[in-house]
């Protein structure tokens, strides 16, 4: 389990290297004291974009190293996890929605669902059914993704995000393709099963965040 | 867990080039067909001279020099000789050839009034060089009633084909030796016995006439002449590798003489053996080209599908489990191909087997040659094991 996520001195090295400008006004590049998210959060960033939210949320999930300063998991500086304590990481700890969504577009919205849920047993069959119910996709969830809208790909992209156990949840501008409808509904689903096991949520946003009560807002 | 397996096969499964797929299959398995068919070719004809002994004993003698050795009769191989030899890495096992002290003449009843007799000599060796039934192979001093006798087949062969043939007698197969009554006259030191004997085998390896080395022992004992010396002058060694050119300097460097065609028979071993080797040589760098290939489409299969390995290994799968969908792939098709190599070798080996059972070697097992084969496979599975998790592994984090 994981009960704090830390940042110390944080930058990507692109901007450390070519615009510092950027960063001068940061609440999380080089900022002076340690940023630290807990257990329970509900955390928004928000910028305008290329600010490197995405390059945050990568950081943050080992996705990418190309930054400095360090990041830490209760302490330990995740540069020095291994592809099997990541594995274990993906699996039970941290849950990652990615801005693009990276879904299969050749499988059908009920597979890239079950590609997370079978890996881990977390949820049922039926959770799933139910969820696509609740964001009313339920009429799509054996179609391929890639005959969907980028709105509908985006709440599979949820579901399938919502489909394991975490201690910290990181949504990569979530509902940037949704109306506030879908939004409200999307942001309840996630607040209710999120609480449910008291994980945290980072929700990135350029401007229609994902509608919960956040406990903090930073700027980029 | 199926349905998971069974969307991963999917993913994982995009991208697999069939083209690539069986060009690899293709020249894999044309290399272990090549090489599986040149060990068992090896091992055929070289296993039944181990079994027979033609190739693997080698006699030795001194040269025979002038008339010197005829009157003297001191030509045999001295205990520090034997010693000398005994300890070359090339001999296995060593026996050594006793002559007999006394004279011996033999006569045969080939119906009434049709017997012939004539002046014999006999030699005997440890049993245990001797290519006979062990059943039959043995005599005790006043209990068997009869002698066995082991004559080279050359012998017979002479008889057959050129006494017989020339006198009108009939000619003696192999089972109808058996049953011929021999007497063996026995004399020496004023004393003289006959006994029965009968023909136990014939030797392709034994280039004598042969009795028991306890009858010998026993007859020398009784009618030799207790103080003539009787050094042995013919020495039979069981070497490990008849081809192994130590033996032939050794041989040329105490003037000692090879007995016939075994040399021969080293040789051809010897050229059996290179031919092999070059042959095997052949079939290895076809494998080893047809492993390149697999690799590269290895390589270039798991570039295509980046996108999906990375992805898979970014919602939580382990590097193991999207290699194991490969490996398992690989292996699935390299036992394939094993089986279908092994079953071509069996096949091709019998394009063989009649011609050399008509040269009277009867074919090794095959065991060696599949056992080759499956050491490749195997060796080309694990090559490609390693290969592709080390490719997944790399991509596991692309900006590490």
């Amino acid at each position: 389990m994981i009960a704090q996520i830390e940042l110390r001195g944080l930058v990507p090295e692109v901007f450390a290297r070519e615009n510092p400008t950027t960063v001068k006004d940061s609440g999380i590049w080089l900022s002076d004291k340690p940023v630290s998210f807990s257990r329970g959060c509900r955390q928004l960033i928000e910028s305008a974009s290329g600010q490197g939210k995405s390059s945050l949320i990568s950081f943050i999930y080992g996705r990418r190293t190309d930054y400095r300063g360090m990041i830490a998991f209760d302490g330990t500086d995740i540069r020095g996890l291994d592809s099997s304590c990541w594995t274990a990481i993906r699996r039970r700890a941290i849950a990652w929605l990615p801005q693009e969504m990276m879904l299969f577009p050749e499988l059908t919205a009920r597979e890239n669902v079950e590609i997370k849920r079978s890996l881990t047993g977390w949820r049922s069959p039926r959770w799933v059914e139910d969820a696509f119910e609740r964001l009313g996709i339920a009429d799509r969830i054996d179609s391929p993704v890639g005959h969907m809208s980028v709105g509908q790909q985006q709440r599979v992209a949820i579901i399938r995000t919502m489909a394991q156990p975490a201690d910290f949840i990181l949504l990569d501008e979530p509902v940037s393709h949704l109306d506030s409808q879908s939004n409200d509904c999307a942001a309840s689903f996630i607040e209710e099963e999120a609480s449910s096991t008291g994980a945290g949520i980072i929700a990135t946003s350029v401007g229609n965040p994902l509608a919960l009560d956040y406990t903090s807002i930073t700027h980029l | 867990m199926t349905t998971d397996r069974r969307i991963l096969g999917q993913l994982l499964r995009r991208n697999i080039s069939i083209g690539q797929l069986a060009a690899f299959a293709a020249s894999s398995l044309i290399g272990l067909v090549i090489i599986s068919t040149a060990v068992r070719f090896y091992t055929d004809i070289t296993a039944p001279a181990a079994s027979d002994g033609a190739t693997d004993f080698l006699v030795i003698s001194h040269g025979v020099k002038g008339l010197g050795s005829l009157t003297d009769g001191t030509d045999g191989f001295s205990a520090d000789e034997i010693d000398r030899l005994r300890r070359q890495p090339w001999v296995k096992r060593l026996g050594t050839f006793t002559t007999a002290g006394f004279s011996v003449s033999a006569g045969i009843d080939i119906g009434p009034g049709n017997g012939m007799s004539t002046a014999l000599f006999l030699e005997s060796l440890p049993d245990e060089f001797v290519d006979a039934d062990p059943s039959q192979w043995h005599y005790t001093p006043g209990v068997s009633e009869t002698v066995p006798i082991v004559i080279s087949k050359d012998y017979l062969a002479l008889y057959n084909f050129g006494f017989a043939a020339s006198r009108g007698l009939p000619q003696i197969s192999d089972t109808m030796s058996g049953l011929l009554p021999i007497n063996l006259t026995v004399s020496g030191n004023g004393l003289r016995h006959t006994f029965k004997a009968r023909i136990a085998g014939f030797s392709n390896r034994l280039n004598t006439i042969a009795v028991p080395q306890s009858f010998m022992d026993w007859a020398n004992g009784i009618y030799a002449d207790a103080a003539a010396p009787r050094t042995p002058s013919r020495i039979m060694v069981e070497t490990t590798n008849p081809g192994d050119p130590a033996i032939k300097t050794y041989l040329s460097d105490n003037g000692y003489e090879l007995g016939g065609d075994k040399a021969f028979g080293g040789r051809a071993s010897q050229i059996a053996g290179v031919l092999t080797a070059i042959v095997i040589g052949v079939g290895i760098v076809i494998v080893l080209l047809s492993f390149g290939l697999l690799l590269l489409s290895v390589w270039l299969l798991l570039y295509k599908n980046r996108y999906t390995t990375t992805l898979l290994m970014l919602e939580g799968y382990s590097p193991a489990q999207i290699s194991g969908y490969y490996i398992r792939l690989i292996a699935t098709v390299n036992a394939i191909l094993l089986v279908i190599a092994v079953v071509a070798m069996t096949a091709i080996s019998r394009l063989w087997s009649a011609p050399l059972a008509g040269a009277g070697i009867t074919g090794g097992s095959p065991l060696t040659a599949i056992a080759c084969a499956a050491a490749i496979t195997l060796l080309l599975t694990a090559g490609a094991l390693i290969a592709v998790r080390r490719t997944i592994i790399r991509s596991f984090s692309p900006r590490h």
